[in-house]
């Protein structure tokens, strides 16, 4: 055998283990960007993007106990390489429930497991999970957030099911299959569940049995949380369309833009739950602007232009709306996300930018005036709104915090 | 957003979703339809390359013969193959051209499939950064159902179906244009190559969206038919109980036989004679034409 055909073949050998190891190893791209939760008493919890569950005492910013690491166990591939545990994929925030027995309680919904876990907050540190506290008859993903009524869990997989568990045991109460992917997190007002889906239609459930009170068939697919407010649930679509229906019966009450104003069509996707404030209904797009509507027809009050992509949902403080960007960019060189905070009372919004190459996708929550920003590189930044000098101070990386 | 994304893969991914549109919103139709249209619209590309392709192949008993006969004089070799080539029209260039003109569509398609099937949240939302705002129609659509037959075209075909389709369909378009060659050594190498870049492929399919791998089935269907018509079944012939005549694959030169090049235009459309083996033996020209 001559050199050049002995090159050749450890040549062509490299290049084919090589192939075979990045690519039988690939993971997708999904990493999670989960929001967090906060008690009354300043208990935070939040979910990192490597599938770590970390306590912090919100007013000290101190870490209570140790994070907790949640794995999921891949499906065994060639080569071995997918053998070993990956770390959760979570993008529903975490909910807690306080009470008595056995206290306070923080659930977490997976996207690579499509389970819900449950730990135990008990002598300032997350407890390890209980068996009793994990969901395992679940098929889907869990990308929408969970919310808590009465001791019940409501929540949506990718499958397309709602589902309504028992907080004690996770057992199932009730499950609705709709047949459609469903990314949304589900609103509930009064006795009914409000969710919008993939395939265009916002349900109406019934809390107690999970049967169908009314439909709606917007113009787009949706994956974006209703808001209720008055008598009408509000909802943004992919078709840029954004919606007031009627709570009881289903009803459109108006839709914007309307027909007669299609100039005034937003330039891409309403993807981000909107919020309400003083009679004005403020919905973001990933077009980078945040359309303030009035919440009685639907007419356009204002438009505010942030620039970049609004996937994080905003949150409400006092009387300021603060709100995050990101260039909805998968290469995180291209990422560049900023914080804004947006003063309706002289329709004027000012701008903190994030110190490094970062995007904002999760939802924003707070404690008090204190803001959190959960960002794409797993950074945690808190924002005090109530301070003259507002800047964004880095609490943690939530990867490698201790 | 760059300069390739707003002039190749943001076109493409519009142009993509709008044929899903109208072809019952099956993404997985509109992959196999594109496809076949980008395979046409670079057809005169493709044809340009086999056919260089195939006058280099034949080229090469006489290159060999060179070879052995200058064996000790490199300098003589290479003006002697220089000469050849010029003789009979073929350049290296004329094989890689337009294989490299081609490539930026193939990736850019490539890319397009990959974001048009997206999965998960990020994918879809770096999706919504390619849309055409004022393409209404694009909106109401996405995200496209990603139901195509089994598959799920966001993830891995889990019955392994679209890996033996790659693996085959690859392998058979790469059989059609190895040639026979009389060295055992590049006759080897040919082999193992015939082998490891279908089984690559295969291998890599079981790990992407079934979205690329219905692209590269398609795309390797629509090539073997393009290969067909231009240079024949090739290597396949013998599968198929044919003789390679119309092919033009070089047979080992017998003493009795002459190959000579002669470039030679029979009409300004398609049929050519580019290389022809004439039998001094039986003294009756046999001339190898295609289309």
């Amino acid at each position: 055998m001559n050199i050049k055909r002995k090159l050749f073949l450890v040549i062509l050998a490299i290049i084919v283990l090589s192939a075979l190891i990045v690519t039988g190893c690939t993971k997708g791209i999904s990493r999670g960007w989960s929001g967090g939760a906060v008690t009354p008493d300043g208990k935070m919890f939040v979910a990192s993007m490597t599938g770590r569950i970390i306590a912090v005492d919100a007013n000290s910013n101190a870490i209570l106990g140790k994070p907790i690491q949640l794995s999921v166990q891949s499906s065994a591939g060639l080569l071995g390489c997918s053998a070993s545990a990956s770390p959760l994929i979570i993008y529903a925030s975490p909910i807690v429930l306080n009470t008595t027995d056995p206290g306070t309680v923080v659930y977490i919904g997976g996207f690579s497991d499509g389970k819900i876990h449950g730990f135990l907050f008990k002598d300032g540190a997350l407890v390890e999970k209980n068996p009793t506290f994990l969901s395992d008859q679940l098929k889907g993903q869990i990308v929408g957030g969970m919310i808590i009524d009465n001791n019940m869990i409501y929540f949506a997989t990718s499958d397309g099911t709602v589902y309504a568990l028992n907080s004690k045991d996770l057992s199932i109460n009730w499950s609705h299959k709709i047949n459609s992917k469903i990314w949304s997190a589900p609103t509930i007002d009064g006795n009914t569940l409000y969710i919008g889906c993939f395939n265009k239609t916002v349900y109406a459930l019934n809390i107690t049995d999970g049967s169908e009170k009314w439909t709606y068939e917007a113009d787009g697919a949706i994956s974006s949380t209703p808001v209720v407010n008055g008598n009408n649930v509000y909802i943004g679509d992919y078709d840029r369309h954004f919606y007031a229906l009627d709570k009881t019966t289903g009803n459109l009450v108006w839709k914007f833009p309307a027909a007669n104003a299609v100039d005034e069509t937003p330039r891409n996707w309403f993807w981000a739950q909107p919020v309400v404030l003083n009679g004005v209904i403020y919905a973001p797009s990933l077009d980078g602007n945040v359309y303030a509507l009035d919440i009685t027809n639907g007419n356009m009050v204002n438009k505010y232009v942030l620039g970049d992509s609004i996937s994080s949902s905003p949150v409400v403080i006092g009387s300021s709306i603060m709100i995050a960007t990101s260039v909805a960019s998968t290469d995180p060189k291209k990422q560049k996300g900023k914080f804004f905070i947006i003063d309706p009372s002289d329709k004027s919004h000012r701008e903190l930018a994030l110190p490094s190459n970062e995007d904002v996708n999760a939802p924003l929550f707070n404690y008090g005036s204190i803001v959190y920003v959960h960002t794409s590189k797993d950074n945690l930044y808190s924002i005090d709104t109530s301070v003259k000098e507002i800047k964004l101070t880095l609490l943690f990386n939530l990867t490698t915090v201790k | 957003m760059d300069i390739w994304e707003i002039i190749i893969l943001r076109p493409m991914i519009n142009v993509l979703i709008v044929v899903s549109k109208f072809l019952f919103n099956s993404p997985g139709l509109a992959i196999i339809v594109f496809t076949i249209l980008i395979r046409l619209a670079m057809f005169p590309l493709t044809k340009k390359q086999l056919l260089s392709s195939k006058k280099m192949q034949e080229m090469q008993p006489k290159i060999q013969e060179l070879q052995k006969k200058y064996a000790k004089d490199k300098q003589k070799l290479a003006k002697e193959q220089a000469a050849l080539l010029k003789e009979t029209g073929v350049t290296n260039i004329g094989c890689i051209l337009p294989m490299i003109i081609q490539m930026p569509i193939w990736v850019a398609l490539y890319q397009s499939i990959s974001r048009v099937v997206a999965n998960g949240p990020e994918e879809l939302l770096n999706l919504s950064r390619y849309l055409y705002p004022n393409w209404h129609l694009v909106y109401p659509i996405v995200p496209l159902n990603s139901q195509f037959l089994w598959l799920n075209l966001g993830v891995p075909d889990h019955l392994y179906i679209l890996p033996i389709l790659v693996f085959a369909s690859m392998w058979a378009m790469q059989k059609m244009v190895t040639p026979p060659s009389t060295d055992p050594q590049q006759q080897a190498q040919g082999q193992m190559m015939l082998i490891m870049m279908p089984l690559l492929f295969g291998f890599m399919t079981m790990n992407f969206p079934s979205g690329l791998a219905l692209y590269w089935v398609a795309s390797n269907v629509i090539g073997i038919v393009i290969q067909y018509f231009i240079t024949g079944w090739g290597g396949l012939a013998n599968l198929f109980g044919k003789k390679p005549s119309n092919t033009n694959t070089p047979s080992k030169p017998s003493s009795t036989t002459k190959t000579i090049y002669t470039p030679r235009e029979i009409d300004s459309t398609a049929r050519h004679i580019v290389v022809g083996q004439q039998n001094m033996g039986e003294g009756k020209p046999k001339w190898k034409f295609w289309k």
